[in-house]
């Protein structure tokens, strides 16, 4: 229906138009709602959009009712591309311009006036174009730039709501792997109150051994936190430990190139270093004044990336009467190490003090960073 | 003193043989442990998909438990060839539900940490058909 008032007639097409663009719904929607608009307002056959990294453009074409992709650098988008460079709205003319669309359909786009918007939108430009014969007035010319404003205000909004249902996702995914992590830590207390129920002697016993490993646990999940994407140190955790237990410095040694250990290989040595130093503490190296601990390691490349981990006490004399029943720090060294990381592993205990092999093959399972560790 | 109190009911596995796969050495061996005091035959444990597909080509198998989440590589392939040759398997998994493909929608779900009872009850139902498939 045509009005009394032409001018009165175009603006409340724009008004129409602009209400569209500003309620649709997803990038697609906006871009034919924006292309609808363009053709009402002044006979455009379409619009086409290229986004900020221009490995391809979209075409909207109103007549048709489609929205479609078109990859690569086409002529059309380099004809966009470049008019976006001079920094403001330009028409252009190209005779006999011609686009093929994947549909296999062509269409003329003889002239082209490029908007260029913001690359916030995630968009460099938006062009409309008209096939010669139907190239619209000034007067209509003149009100284009305002719809690709609109236009580039409604992608920069939809981008932000994609952006905000990722953000959304990752953040459920984060959620659901620490929910992960925390049942796997209770499961491996649960384990550890249920062995040290079977191996305690009497209730006190079982109360401060079962406290003891909790706490060697939870240091752990703290240099984890704290290292999240490094990993701990394998020296700061055996340091930790021997520090947690009051053990003078001038009684050990520590000695080995940087290690830094993947999440469940901290947690699994961690408690084997707790019960090597408990042990110590009760019946070896660390029960007399000049007792002597050395902890070393070194990286073997040959015949597979292994890291070759010793604990040596020394300068001891342990009688024959000691206690040398299989514990629970035995089975983590025996059993869980050989299990859970493949690792070879010897154990020994006689007159002259503990002795514990540990040989890790390196692989993603024990050190953060594979490539970057080995020499 | 039994560590976890099971009650004394009719729940026998004789004779079952059961697949564990579980990279968690303290729950593999609780499993394990508890499955053999019933009469299960264990196959495994596998703390890792490789070992486990050998397995599962190797050996007789009644039925399987398996965590889902192996140090990072899921387990659904395994799965995949478990219901291929038609041996049941229990899913032990401390991952909500939604990551389960629904090929495997029929598949008896148990969340860590595993109530041992529950799991018992599983091997049983899911074992006993395994092996009636296999003798079939």
């Amino acid at each position: 229906m045509t009005s009394a008032r032409p001018d009165l007639d175009l603006s409340r097409r724009l008004n129409g138009g602009l209400k569209r663009i500003a309620s649709a719904h997803g990038i697609d929607a906006v871009l034919h709602a924006t292309a609808t608009a363009a053709r009402e307002l002044a006979n455009a056959a379409g619009l086409c959009a290229v986004p900020n990294h221009q490995t391809h453009c979209v075409i909207s074409i109103p007549e048709r009712g489609t929205v479609s992709t078109l990859n690569g650098n086409s002529a059309l988008q380099r004809l966009i591309t470049g008019a976006v460079a001079a920094g403001e709205a330009i028409v252009q003319h190209r005779p006999f311009m011609e686009v093929e669309l994947p549909s296999g359909q062509r269409l003329l786009a003889e002239t082209l006036l490029t908007v260029p918007v913001g690359a916030d939108s995630g968009y460099l430009g938006l062009a409309f174009f008209w096939r010669d014969g139907l190239t619209p007035t000034d007067a209509q010319m003149t009100l284009l730039p305002g719809l690709a404003w609109t236009s580039c205000l409604a992608l920069r909004a939809q981008q932000h709501e994609r952006q905000l249902l990722e953000s959304r996702r990752e953040q459920q995914l984060q959620l659901a792997e620490i929910e992960h992590r925390a049942r796997n830590v209770l499961a491996t207390v649960r384990s550890i109150i249920r062995r040290s129920g079977q191996t305690a002697e009497s209730s006190e016993d079982f109360a401060s051994h079962l406290e003891a490993r909790i706490s060697a646990l939870a240091r752990t999940q703290g240099a984890l936190t704290i290292d999240q994407h490094s990993g701990p140190e394998l020296e700061d955790l055996i340091r930790a430990e021997l520090t947690a237990n009051a053990v003078r410095d001038n009684q050990f040694s520590i000695a080995g190139p940087s290690w830094r250990l993947a999440r469940r290989a901290a947690e699994t040595m961690a408690l084997t270093l707790h019960e090597l130093t408990m042990n110590a503490i009760k019946f070896g190296a660390f029960t007399v004044p000049d007792g002597r601990l050395s902890v070393s390691w070194d990286i073997d490349t040959k015949p597979a990336p292994t890291l070759r981990w010793r604990w040596v006490e020394s300068n001891i004399h342990i009688p024959r009467t000691a206690s040398r029943r299989r514990g629970f720090g035995r089975e983590l060294i025996e059993r869980l190490l050989p299990y859970e990381l493949g690792a070879v592993t010897r154990y020994t205990l006689d007159d002259g003090g503990a002795q514990c092999e540990i040989d890790l093959p390196i692989n993603e399972r024990t050190a953060i960073d594979v490539g970057r560790t080995l020499p | 003193m039994r560590p976890y109190p099971v009650a004394e009911n009719q729940l026998s596995l004789a004779g079952l043989r059961v697949l564990v796969v579980e990279d968690d050495y303290f729950i593999a061996e609780e499993v394990c442990s508890t499955l053999r005091e019933h009469g299960a035959e264990i196959v495994g444990p596998s703390p890792d998909i490789e070992r486990g597909l050998q397995l599962v080509k190797n050996r007789e198998i009644d039925c399987a438990v398996l965590d889902i989440n192996l140090q990072g590589d899921l387990a659904f392939g395994l799965a995949h060839e478990l219901r291929r040759r038609g041996v049941p398997a229990i899913f032990a998994t401390g991952y909500d539900v939604s990551v389960l493909p629904s090929e495997f929608s029929s598949f008896v779900r148990l969340e860590k940490p595993v109530n041992l009872r529950a799991l018992l009850q599983a091997v049983q139902s899911a074992g006993a058909r395994g092996r009636a498939l296999r003798k079939s």
